[in-house]
């Protein structure tokens, strides 16, 4: 019973600066196994600061606090580490990676995380097998693993790549990062379903987001405002509806008051 | 190896060398084209960042004789390019060609001495003024190809051209390589250049190329030489009306390695389109000096080269461009893009544009980067180990030339040379 009370991620007291600059000062913020959270908050409020925090980016000063992941302290692992220990991000801005194609990163990436969790590496068949899936149920063309990374793909196709690699991988704890902005309502439906494919009670969401639109489609257990470097208010679902309808301003006056 | 020597050695070889009286001459006036100058100096502009005292102080042997070179050898050197003996493939070991086939599905094949025997010394050093080696190479030239692509023909497989170098001795090696296009033909060649590891000679090519109109010719040049190895080059090519020149080079080996283009845009509507990717790493010099004359109207030339410089590594791309008078439409973009991987290595990119003309679009941009920490990282969370991540993003930077080149192992080798970490099933 032991893991069941593990959460799956605990940030404590998280305190963030890049240059001069603190971005994140004394976050709190608990993910149990099986839980999706939706974190919104206005813009430059801090949310990618975190999200790239957790996934290892260089060049932030973390000046305080911890984050542990599976019960392990993940602050001092490389990025590959916490990949490899099932922490996937979606990045809000994909990169472009000419020259190194898409078929060949997923295949490389996969094969590095089955490598080291001890499992064999997987052969151009198998892969292949476990990829069409994947592709057909992402709406991608089979092209597109032999074009470059990201390069030249239009905003959707790249967030919908964003999601193909977390089918891919099978993460523990997924960050995604404003996967739902800049998508039609057709991409979004393709995304949400990808998303909602995946939960299950051992795997946990973070959605970072502006718009409640995604949230009607993937339905979270938890909706927390991010201001000021910390998460100020904590509500279910009908938060989301709320500073939809309201904006944040009327939360941030809360917190000020109170 | 002073100017007296070399004079000292083409009076001892001459006679000796392929040609007719007339031929003689022309061998005459190229050596006294090369002996008003000299080798050149840094203190020119066009060699200002190329160091040729290896050359200079090398002390080569000149053979003016062909030798015999057995089965085995053309054998071998057709293992080591990567390609099977199927077909027509002319090897050159240390300036003397293999047996071969003569003709074979478009292509038709002369030795350099019986281009000569029949046809004379077609080259005229007087082409080039300010090419001092290429001027040497017309007057010792002794073996090379003649290379034929007949009237329309467009023979479906490319010819491989091997030049290696196994001598022991350090050889001077002037091969010259004819390449001749005939109208509406369509061809492609793939030039090798070999050597043995310890192989210290100088090879000094000459590639002279003529795309007649409504041609066109692809030409991919793989240059793997051992360390030692030195190389200067001259590729020539006139191109005619509606004819186009594709030309795709990769350095990986040799010591100081200088290639020189001179590409003119002869006629109307003619194209070339150039690329080169450049590896260089401890101590080693590779250098890309490119000049396309744009002498007819709606004319089209593009260059992308690429360097991968490592430790104490130099990489030098002159790309020069020049639009002559009463030309309209002319078109001419140039890229240099250059991954520096130590700070002990060097890159000097320079383009240089000569603008006779009004209706002209010229477009040039040079970048010198380190691998890019975003592309890094994002690598890096999908599970991928920081040195596999270096790996892939450098050869992904080759990509863009390498893809233009058929897979010789290239890549391989390139990740071998910079000690490169490759997922465990590709390396
Ligand atoms: N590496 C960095 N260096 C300096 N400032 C940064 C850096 N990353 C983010 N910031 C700043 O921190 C603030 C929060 O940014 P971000 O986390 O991207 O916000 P959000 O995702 O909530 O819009 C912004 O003002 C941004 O400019
Ligand atoms: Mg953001």
């Amino acid at each position: 019973m032991e893991t069941d009370r593990t959460p799956m991620l605990e940030i404590v007291d998280l305190h963030v600066r890049a240059g001069d600059r603190e971005i994140l000062n004394g976050l709190n913020l608990t993910i149990g196994a099986g839980e999706v959270h939706a974190i919104m908050g206005p813009n430059g409020s801090g949310k990618s600061t975190l999200a790239q925090v957790l996934a290892g980016r260089d060049g932030y000063d973390i000046t305080r606090g911890q984050v542990t992941f599976l019960g392990q302290d993940i602050l001092d692992l490389a990025p590959e580490e916490r990949a490899q220990a099932g922490i996937f991000l979606a990045f809000q801005y994909p990169i472009e990676i000419p020259g190194v194609n898409n078929a060949y990163l997923l295949k490389a990436a996969l094969n590095a995380q089955r490598k080291a969790r001890g499992e064999p590496e997987l052969d151009a068949f198998e892969f292949m097998r476990l990829i069409k899936d994947n592709m057909a149920q992402m709406q991608i063309h089979k092209d597109f693993l032999s074009r470059s990374v990201n390069t030249g793909f239009s905003g959707g196709e790249k967030k919908r790549n964003e999601i193909l690699q977390m089918l891919t991988l099978q993460p523990r704890l997924a960050l995604l990062d404003e996967t739902d902005s800049g998508l039609d309502v057709d991409a979004l439906k393709i995304v949400a379903n990808g998303i909602n494919s995946l939960r299950n009670p051992e795997r946990s969401m973070i959605l970072v987001t502006h718009y409640e639109r995604l949230l009607e489609l993937v339905e979270p257990d938890f909706v927390h405002v991010l201001a000021g470097g910390r998460i100020v208010k904590s509500g279910d679902r009908t938060l989301a509806r709320e500073l939809d309808e309201r904006g944040y301003d009327w939360v941030q006056q809360e917190v000020q008051s109170a | 190896m002073t100017p007296a020597d070399l004079n000292a050695r083409f009076d001892e070889h001459i006679a000796r060398l392929p040609g007719s009286t007339t031929v003689r001459a022309a061998r005459e006036s190229a050596f006294a084209q090369f002996i008003e100058h000299g080798f050149p100096s840094r203190k020119t502009e066009l060699w200002r960042y190329t160091n040729i005292a290896p050359i200079v102080d090398g002390g080569f042997e000149f053979l003016p004789q062909n030798h015999a070179v057995d089965a085995d050898a053309r054998q071998h050197w057709l293992g080591e390019a990567g390609i099977d003996d199927e077909g027509l493939a002319v090897v050159i070991v240390d300036g003397t060609v293999a047996d071969m086939e003569r003709a074979d599905a478009g292509f038709d094949v002369l030795t350099l001495s019986e281009s000569i025997d029949r046809y004379g010394m077609q080259t005229s050093a007087a082409e080039f003024p300010s090419q001092p080696f290429a001027a040497l190479n017309v007057a010792f030239a002794r073996d090379g190809a003649h290379i034929r692509i007949g009237y329309g023909a467009a023979p479906g497989t490319p010819l491989h051209v091997i030049l290696a170098n196994s001598a022991a001795l350090r050889c001077a090696v002037q091969p010259q390589l004819i390449v001749d296009v005939a109208q509406g033909a369509s061809a492609k060649i793939v030039i090798h250049l070999l050597s043995d590891s310890t192989n210290a000679s100088w090879v000094n090519l000459l590639t002279r190329v003529t795309l007649a109109r409504d041609s066109s010719l692809e030409l991919c040049r793989l240059q793997r030489y051992g360390s030692a190895t030195l190389h200067t080059e001259l590729l020539t090519a006139v191109i005619g009306k509606d004819a186009t020149l594709k030309s795709t080079s990769l350095d990986i080996g040799g010591q100081l390695v200088r290639n020189d283009l001179q590409i003119r845009m002869q006629e109307p509507d003619s194209s070339c389109d150039l690329a080169g990717l450049v590896t260089p790493a401890i101590g080693q010099h590779i250098d890309n000096h490119v000049t396309i004359d744009h002498c007819a109207s709606h004319s089209a030339s593009a260059q992308h080269y690429r360097a991968i410089v490592g430790d104490r590594g130099r990489a030098v791309f002159n790309g020069k461009v020049v639009v002559h008078k009463n030309t309209v439409g002319i078109e001419a973009m140039q890229s240099s893009d250059n991954l520096l991987l130590a700070e002990s290595g060097e890159i000097d990119t320079k383009p240089e544009l000569e603008i006779y003309a009004d209706d002209v679009k010229c477009s040039h941009g040079a970048t010198i980067g380190e691998i890019d920490e975003a592309e890094l990282f994002y690598l890096r969370a999908r599970g991928i180990d920081e040195a596999t991540a270096r790996g892939l993003l450098t050869l992904g930077f080759a990509e863009k030339i390498l893809e233009r080149l058929p897979a010789t192992g290239a890549r391989s080798a390139i990740a071998a040379k910079f000690g490169l970490a490759l997922p465990s099933d590709q390396a």
